[in-house]
């Protein structure tokens, strides 16, 4: 195979900052309704009145969006010093696996 | 039912066993290769997108990293079916609000990762798989698909995780 052709990756802050929410909503609407819809059936309580729980949830949203993007910030390298390594050219022979017979 | 039940009621222990050792192999057995191999050589290449030599370690890291996720990959099934043999066993019910809410993330979050992630590794998106067809493109694509599945799943995976053995500890609630 050639060497790769660079394709621009699409990854952007303003993106991630609204896959962080998105995604958080997701997870936490999700838990609310298998919490509450299981209570119900397995055990014929009616949690939606419970306000604690939505509380939780909102708040534990919250919380996870705001550290979501923070952390894929850092990993996507749009944040950070980096000054914990140094890019130095150097050539290596990488051992590449074996095709199993 | 009651016939497993009663066959399995003995071995619970055992069962708890295999399944917290399973636990422990799926959640760290990538984790040194991820934290220090694979995640500063993609911090370098987007630092860095046109280097040759960066995308040459990169894709390096990324096929072995396809090819390390083996153990996760067989741990996951043994962690689940031993934690349905432990929910049948065990006497629990969902009246335990602790494990509604492990249940709720493992089923809603963790399933549908693991999914994507045995696609990505070991199926269609296995980089090993894509070099060998031949199309640069195709490889390149798949290399930045498995980057956005990285980016996406982390913090997820690693707030879940400990949400998760948080939960089956403690039981706070």
């Amino acid at each position: 195979m050639s060497p790769t052709t660079p394709i621009a990756f699409s990854g952007n802050p303003k993106l991630y900052r609204r896959q962080a929410i998105v995604l958080s909503l997701i997870v936490h609407v999700w838990i609310y309704l298998f919490f509450v819809a299981t209570k119900y059936l397995g055990q014929d309580e009616n949690w939606l009145s419970v306000w604690q729980l939505p509380l939780f949830l909102l708040i534990s949203a919250v919380i996870t969006a705001w550290m979501h993007y923070r952390w894929v910030m850092r990993l996507d390298a749009q944040y950070g010093k980096g000054s914990g390594w140094e890019l130095k050219e150097v050539t290596v022979k990488l051992p590449i696996l074996r095709e199993r017979r | 039912m009651n016939a497993i039940i009663d066959f399995l009621q003995p071995y619970y222990q055992h069962i708890r066993f295999v399944h917290l050792t399973a636990v422990m192999v799926w959640v760290w057995s990538t984790s040194v290769a991820y934290a220090y191999y694979l995640l500063p050589v993609f911090k370098a290449w987007r630092r860095n997108p046109d280097d040759q030599q960066i995308i040459e370690l990169r894709n390096w890291v990324m096929e072995r990293f396809d090819h390390g996720v083996i153990y996760e990959h067989i741990a996951f099934p043994i962690v689940i079916i031993a934690g349905i043999m432990l929910y049948i066993v065990g006497g629990h019910s969902t009246a335990e609000n602790w494990l509604l809410l492990k249940l709720a993330i493992v089923i809603g979050v963790f399933i549908p990762i693991e999914i994507t992630d045995y696609y990505l590794s070991h199926f269609g998106g296995n980089k090993h798989k894509l070099r060998k067809a031949g199309s640069a493109q195709d490889y390149e694509r798949g290399i930045q698909l498995h980057w956005w599945f990285f980016l996406i799943t982390t913090a997820v995976v690693m707030l879940g995780g400990t949400a998760v053995i948080f939960l089956a500890v403690v039981k706070p609630f």
